[in-house]
């Protein structure tokens, strides 16, 4: 009995321990944002003020470089979901011999460091006359972002009961109409989660996009540069803006999906 | 209209491996035929070949008159009913039943009249708008059975689409089939594994076994004068005695069986003496015997060794005191019914009620492990009191 109060009291301060080490660092970056100091800090405090949420707004080159991002993810999304669904589709339902082969060069990008996918990129396509910039950017990213894509649907794909295909098939649907139809609908959830994580990947993405933004600087790599030139709490004052609105997204679909689990019509 | 399916010396390959030997067949149009044979014996790869998800190595499958040599799975007029059903999990009931029309580009109010149409068939009249998810298996089984119907195929093709259900669900799901089928007047081709099944729905049957047709009967010609020791020991129970021909004319031939001595049986093809042979004796044509009766009759000396009570019938196991093989006797309420184990007993048949056929060397069924065996790993191939005979 008291074994187990002591489990439960041990269980229930490690669970707060653990939340205090995610999120103390957050709580520190937050209020630091609302000090009045040159620094991002939160000693001492030199008295409460907005004007780093001021001098975020006015700070172009930092909306540029989110601008970038956003672009540069939504390039991503286009390119690795697409390579990522084929490439899984190809593994789990084409025989070939080719099979190994094929899951070895999608896989390889995710077992190198990004470093060296960055600089390879730039120096592959600086043959071609490409200098770094947004399209390599999306290349370099989209390399190891396939992957993700790949791993996720096929996990889904191997749950997949192919003899649905061959219904579709029997029941007089084209190939076309019976991937459209059945396999899609059921790929769905996996295709949306895989495109969430290839956006994430991509928006924090900074060692692979070091060598290849060329002059279209993104997010990551402009904060990066900051803190060579000086560091000033409008970072935490985006930090924040971005936290505040992870949240309300994850609050909106947690609600959305609470509305759909409810019985439907009586 | 014609819908008749016909296999033109149809042969399926895989590598090395034939599954299927050289087969001709007439499937004959609003039939309810079934291939009947254990799990390999080639039965699922012959209904791939007739939907079209296989494409024969040689041979031509006709549907009416016209072959469907590439003939894609798609355009085939026929529809299956898969084992495990595939509905599609994530549509209604509805648009599970309309996929087929839908593809096809019927408008929706068509397809919603067709629908309902095969939902009171099946009679699930109202369900339209539930979820596959929240039906029972039985409500299921319904539901493929009206996908397949809405686009109008003119051959089902059913693989073992009852297995799945409780003992009371599929003796009555047999019934709806063979009326729903009766209804619709469509070739119905029925794959299972379970004879009774087979037997009781069927106008006819092919038992297959290792890539070949063995019979294509009607079930009680199957049951009552089967051509193989094959279909003699997997289509119901069936004891062997395995022996010698010492002659045969007029129908009737006589078997020199170690240690029993000569048992007599019909036999429907030539046997020569001395040729390997063996006589099939059903347990239900299996009765006592008395020490007065006359001395013609064939006697067979047991020893009971278990007694099942099944209800309307027991099932006797008893060794034969000759040669210590089992025997499998079926007592009604009556006779017999008094026999314990450890008793011994004698039993005798009329020799009209079995049937003397040669060894053939295909494989069969045994009968004490229910397995197939080939002949090769058989025992009594070569066990030596035959040879002796």
């Amino acid at each position: 009995m008291s074994a187990q109060r002591f489990f439960d009291w041990g269980l229930r301060l490690y669970i707060g321990l653990f939340f205090v080490y995610l999120f103390l660092p957050l709580a520190i970056m937050a209020v630091a944002t609302f000090n009045d100091s040159r620094f991002p800090t939160i000693t001492p405090w030199n008295g409460t003020t907005l004007k780093w949420f001021a001098e975020l707004w006015a700070d172009g080159r930092m909306w540029a470089a989110l601008g970038n991002s956003l672009l540069v993810a939504g390039g991503v999304l286009c390119l690795a979901v697409p390579i990522g669904v084929a490439s899984a589709l190809f593994l789990t339902t084409v025989e070939s011999r080719a099979k190994p082969f094929v899951y070895g060069l999608i896989l390889s990008p995710l077992l190198t460091p990004g470093v060296i996918i960055g600089i390879s990129t730039l120096i592959f396509w600086r043959e071609f006359g490409v200098s770094g910039g947004t399209f390599l950017t999306v290349l370099g990213q989209a390399t190891f972002i396939s992957a993700y894509v790949m791993l996720m649907v096929m996990a889904r794909l191997q749950r997949f009961d192919r003899t649905l295909e061959r219904a579709a098939l029997d029941l007089g649907a084209t190939p076309w109409q019976a991937f459209r139809r059945v396999l899609l609908p059921f790929l769905k959830p996996a295709i949306l989660s895989a495109a969430v994580i290839a956006f994430l990947q991509s928006f924090e993405n900074y060692n692979t996009s070091l060598f290849v933004v060329g002059y279209d600087t993104t997010l990551t790599v402009y904060i990066a540069s900051k803190v060579r030139t000086g560091l000033t709490p409008a970072v935490n004052a985006l930090g924040l803006v971005l936290i505040v609105i992870t949240i309300l997204i994850a609050v909106v679909y947690e609600l959305k999906r609470r509305r759909e689990l409810k019985p439907k019509g009586v | 209209m014609d819908s008749s399916v016909t296999l033109d010396r149809v042969v399926m390959r895989f590598g090395d491996f034939t599954a299927i030997e050289p087969t001709s067949l007439e499937i004959r149009s609003g039939e309810f035929f079934s291939f009947l044979g254990p799990s390999g014996c080639g039965k699922t790869t012959l209904l791939n070949i007739i939907s079209g998800f296989l494409t024969p190595s040689e041979g031509d499958v006709r549907i009416g008159d016209a072959s469907m040599r590439g003939v894609a799975v798609n355009h085939r007029p026929t529809a299956m009913i898969f084992q495990n059903l595939a509905l599609f999990p994530l549509m209604s009931v509805y648009q599970n039943i309309e996929f087929g029309l839908e593809v096809r580009g019927v408008d929706r109010t068509t397809r919603r009249r067709k629908a309902d149409e095969l939902l009171d068939l099946v009679a699930l009249g109202g369900s339209g708008d539930k979820p596959v998810s929240a039906l029972s298996g039985g409500q299921k089984q319904r539901v493929a059975i009206a996908r397949a119907l809405a686009v109008e195929p003119r051959v089902l093709l059913l693989d073992e689409p009852l297995s799945a259900l409780d003992l009371k669900l599929r003796q009555h799901m047999r019934n709806e089939l063979k009326a729903i089928q009766r209804k619709t007047g469509i070739t119905f081709i029925y794959i299972t594994h379970d004879q009774g099944e087979a037997l009781a729905m069927s106008d006819r049957v092919a038992v297959m076994s290792a890539g070949r047709i063995q019979q294509v009967a009607d079930p009680e010609t199957l049951y009552h004068r089967p051509k193989t020791p094959f279909v003699a020991t997997f289509v119901g129970e069936n004891n062997r005695l395995p022996g010698r021909v010492v002659e045969c004319h007029a129908g009737l031939a006589v078997l020199e069986v170690p240690g029993l001595g000569r048992l007599t049986g019909r036999c429907e093809s030539e046997l020569s003496p001395g040729q390997p042979a063996a006589l099939f004796v059903r347990p239900e044509h299996l009765s006592p015997s008395s020490a007065e009766e006359e001395t013609e009759a064939p006697r067979l000396e047991v020893r009971i060794e278990t007694v099942s009570f099944e209800g309307a019938w027991r099932m006797l196991e008893a060794r034969l005191v000759a040669t210590g093989d089992t025997l499998r006797i079926l007592a009604g309420q009556g006779e017999g019914s008094a026999l314990q184990p450890g008793q011994t007993a004698s039993f005798g048949y009329a020799p009209d009620k079995a049937i003397v056929m040669a060894d053939d060397g295909s494989p069969m069924l045994d009968a004490e492990t229910g397995e197939i065996q080939e002949a090769a790993t058989r025992p009594d191939r070569e066990s030596p009191h035959v040879s002796s005979a």
